[in-house]
């Protein structure tokens, strides 16, 4: 389903889908070849434009401000080294629609804030077996201190990978309360972990 | 470096609307519990979902598509294009406009007769005068004025004079106003403009001028004007008899007789400046400028000789707005360069009157 990218009427080079996203932002920091940045943005664009609708709640708005957000890509990631463009991306877009709401005075409640600090968890993954056998240990310890709907939704989440539909059933609880829930019982057990490691 | 493929809006839709199993949907929400991005996006897509269907949002992103295809490229690339001829074409206009400022500051500041004294400064003027004459010195000081540098110059301008004078000599003279004088000049007007007619003239450059030693056949005239034609031969003759010998045909303006009008209150002694072509000639052909004085107080005009035989100072303001007049009068001025400066030292202040 995924729609070509083209540049300057060219479709982006088939070789460019085996590169990583830092390979795509490196060899376009290096060599300015706009086909790299088209295969890079292409990657992220769908989630751009959900994001976007997000905040601005109106797809042409939202589409407008992709098509801004890549002339600011052109230039920008041609003057700075970006180590991981998959969140520096992010940020670009999110600031780019909170300024645009900024200007027509339409300010966001920020509910996600601090997911995005915990998010930065899952792209610094730690796999080292011995300190995976203490978290995971730590983890149990952390999980039986969780409140009992906390406690509930994370292990039917994490340890029985139950869909949010399926633990909707089981708990009879909406979904919107069930992210909450794991959320929540992620950021205490993350929290808990941490007391771990200190000590 | 292996890549995971980022989540599309096809594959978001399709978690939306429950058409994934259980184990692709509980992937896709562990993802977005570590992916704030895919969260936000999901969340955004829900939000989407609630207003369009999903086919709806699919060709919505796939109208997109165009704008993003085409433009994507393209718009960055016309924007850096446009930005370009934007840039280019300010700094053209910066340019021309730069140019155009320059060009004209410098036609501000420079003579208007580039052979006759470029390196010298524009004269001072006071209140009432008007626009200096190029070519006319206006140097601060005496020292400055006598300066060798200087006087070589003026040797080169003399000779770019001479060339000028040849030009001038072969070139129209200027054709002065008709001047309201008194009933007997104006008659000696009448009768020297007959007295054109009657003489036989070279060409027509010379007209205003008369060619004394060729005969004139007084049958041809009325004699009522023959003796006023005598008159005025036997007038310019005397003007002109110093210069007469050394040169068979000697020019003079018909108008000889309103030089008479002129009179030069200083210097006192006329031999203590005298211009190139001699105060005779100079009168002569002043009158030929000068328009007719038909106020009560006299006209005047006045300048200062520097000791190198330029002028400076000049001041005429009874021709001020008079453009044909001011012009033949600067050229007549620059034909009177160098004067001769009996004292070298001093400045010489020359003051006119008709």
């Amino acid at each position: 389903m995924e729609t070509p990218v083209y540049f300057a009427g060219v479709k982006i080079a088939a070789s460019y889908n085996h590169l990583s996203d830092r390979d795509l932002a490196d060899q376009y920091y290096t060599n300015g070849e706009q086909g790299l940045l088209a295969a890079l943005f292409s990657r992220y664009r769908d989630l751009m434009f959900g994001l976007c609708y997000k905040y601005l709640q109106d797809t042409d708005l939202a589409a407008d401000a992709c098509n801004d957000i890549y002339i600011e890509l052109v230039g920008k990631l041609r003057k700075h080294e970006v180590e991981y463009p998959k969140s520096w991306m992010y940020s670009l877009t999110r600031n780019h629609c909170l300024m645009k709401m900024r200007k027509d005075k339409q300010m966001p409640v920020d509910n996600y804030a601090e997911n995005f600090m915990q998010s930065e968890e899952g792209w610094h993954p730690n796999n080292e077996v011995q300190e995976k056998e203490a978290k995971l240990n730590a983890l149990e310890d952390c999980i039986s201190k969780l409140k009992k709907d906390q406690q509930q939704a994370v292990e039917l989440f994490y340890l029985q990978e139950k869909c949010y539909n399926e633990i909707s059933e089981i708990t009879g609880l909406e979904w919107n309360t069930i992210r909450s829930q794991i959320q929540n019982g992620r950021r205490n057990l993350k929290i808990c972990m941490e007391n771990h490691e200190s000590n | 470096m292996s890549q995971i493929k980022p989540y599309t809006a096809a594959d978001i839709l399709r978690y939306l609307d429950g058409k994934m199993n259980t184990a692709e949907m509980h992937l896709v929400e562990r993802e977005a519990l570590s992916d704030i991005w895919l969260e936000e996006a999901i969340e955004g897509y829900r939000e989407m979902r609630k207003q369009q269907s999903t086919e709806a949002i699919l060709s919505r992103l796939a109208q997109v598509q165009p704008v993003l295809e085409a433009p994507v490229s393209a718009t960055a690339s016309a924007r850096v294009i446009r930005m370009g001829w934007i840039k280019r074409i300010s700094y053209a206009a910066a340019g021309v406009l730069l140019l155009t400022a320059g060009w004209w500051i410098f036609n501000l500041q420079k003579p208007t007769d580039p052979i006759l004294a470029p390196e010298v400064a524009p004269a001072i003027l006071q209140e009432n005068t008007l626009e200096p004459i190029p070519g006319i010195t206006d140097t601060p000081n005496l020292a400055e004025a006598v300066n060798p540098t200087t006087t070589e110059s003026s040797e080169t301008n003399q000779n770019k004079m001479d060339s000028k004078k040849r030009q001038a000599k072969n070139a129209p003279q200027p054709v002065s106003p008709a001047p309201k004088v008194d009933q007997e000049t104006a008659k000696a007007e009448i009768a020297v403009s007959d007295q054109k007619d009657a003489f036989p003239q070279t060409n027509d450059s010379n007209i205003g001028e008369v060619r004394l030693d060729e005969k004139v056949t007084a049958s041809k005239e009325s004699p009522v004007h023959v003796k006023e034609i005598d008159d005025s031969k036997a007038l310019l003759k005397k003007i002109t008899a110093e210069k007469s010998s050394a040169r068979n045909i000697q020019t003079l303006p018909l108008m000889a007789n309103l030089s008479d009008n002129i009179t030069i209150l200083t210097p006192t002694n006329p031999s203590d400046a005298t211009p190139a072509m001699g105060w005779e000639t100079f009168k002569s052909k002043l009158a030929n400028i000068l328009p007719p004085n038909t106020n009560s107080p006299n006209f005047q005009m006045n300048w200062t000789v520097l000791p190198n035989g330029k002028l400076q100072q000049i001041k005429y303001p009874e021709l001020k707005g008079d453009k044909k007049s001011l012009e033949a009068l600067q050229k007549l001025l620059e034909e009177t360069m160098p004067w001769k400066v009996k004292d070298t030292t001093q400045i010489q202040e020359v003051l006119i009157r008709w």
